[in-house]
């Protein structure tokens, strides 16, 4: 049996698993990006917010 | 399985990154729309708490002057007083008008430093906001004495002192009152704020 690097269709199925997986690495660079990013504009946002200074006892009642 | 078939099922994960900062700016103008409603709420609630608290103030000042004015004013009515008490009585009359009067618009100014306040703020956070059924007048009566008829307080209508936060952001409406309302701490009275949440899905 011939070997796979030494024909035409094992050297292409390599070159697809090679792509695939680079295709991957790319999209999860790209998610893990998206989603640091999006997590620091959200705690930046957080910091904005004025601390409540109002009646203590609303903070436990049902109108919350 | 065909390759073709593989490269079509799989461009749909260049959508994932997609999808997620779609996901995630929806979730980013949620969290802006709610904080920038508590923070308006909050400025509202503290706003009208400083101004109810100043017109408290006023008032107990003007009830410590009657004490004095009322004996004077009595002595007026009975035809006994001396040109000097007339003088003292007009005196305290003049103080009492202006000092109420002065509180009024002071009051009013700062009623309505506070709804713009809110609103400035309100509008740098989301459009999709708005203040109602808040009075553009500080909500106050004047009330007179029952002994010298003379107006001497400024009483907080609590019915006309609440306002609502309104928004919107996609299908979910918000709805919150600011209610301020007065404390009691033994024999001091002090005027405080809370919420109330009226939000529908």
């Amino acid at each position: 049996m011939k070997s796979l690097t030494r024909n035409n269709r094992g050297v292409i199925l390599f070159e697809a698993v090679l792509c695939l997986q680079l295709i991957f690495l790319i999209l999860f660079y790209c998610q893990v990006g998206i989603v640091r990013m999006w997590r620091k504009k959200i705690s930046e946002l957080q910091e904005t917010r004025i601390p409540y200074d109002g009646d203590k006892r609303w903070l436990t009642s049902k109108n919350f | 399985m065909s390759i073709s078939f593989l490269i079509i099922s799989l461009s749909a994960l260049f959508a994932v990154p997609l999808w997620t900062h779609s996901l995630y700016e929806d979730i980013f103008r949620t969290e802006k729309t709610m904080i920038g409603m508590d923070n308006g709420a909050i400025i509202l609630g503290r706003g009208d708490r400083a101004t109810l608290n100043f017109i408290e103030k006023a008032n107990k000042f003007i009830s410590g002057l009657e004490k004095i004015h009322h004996p004077l004013h009595a002595l007026l009515i009975s035809g006994v007083a001396t040109p000097n008490v007339v003088s003292q009585d007009q005196m305290i009359e003049s103080l009492i008008r202006t000092t109420l009067e002065s509180t009024l618009l002071t009051s009013q100014s700062m009623w309505l430093k506070t709804s713009l306040e809110a609103a400035r703020y309100l509008a740098e956070f989301t459009k999709n906001v708005a203040i109602e059924q808040r009075s553009s007048l500080v909500p106050v009566d004047k009330r007179s004495c029952s002994i010298c008829f003379l107006t001497h307080r400024l009483e907080v209508d609590t019915s006309k002192s609440a306002s609502d936060l309104f928004s919107f952001e996609g299908r979910k409406k918000w709805r919150m009152r600011v209610e301020i309302f007065q404390k009691n701490r033994g024999v001091q009275t002090a005027w405080d704020y809370h919420f109330k949440d009226f939000s529908e899905d």
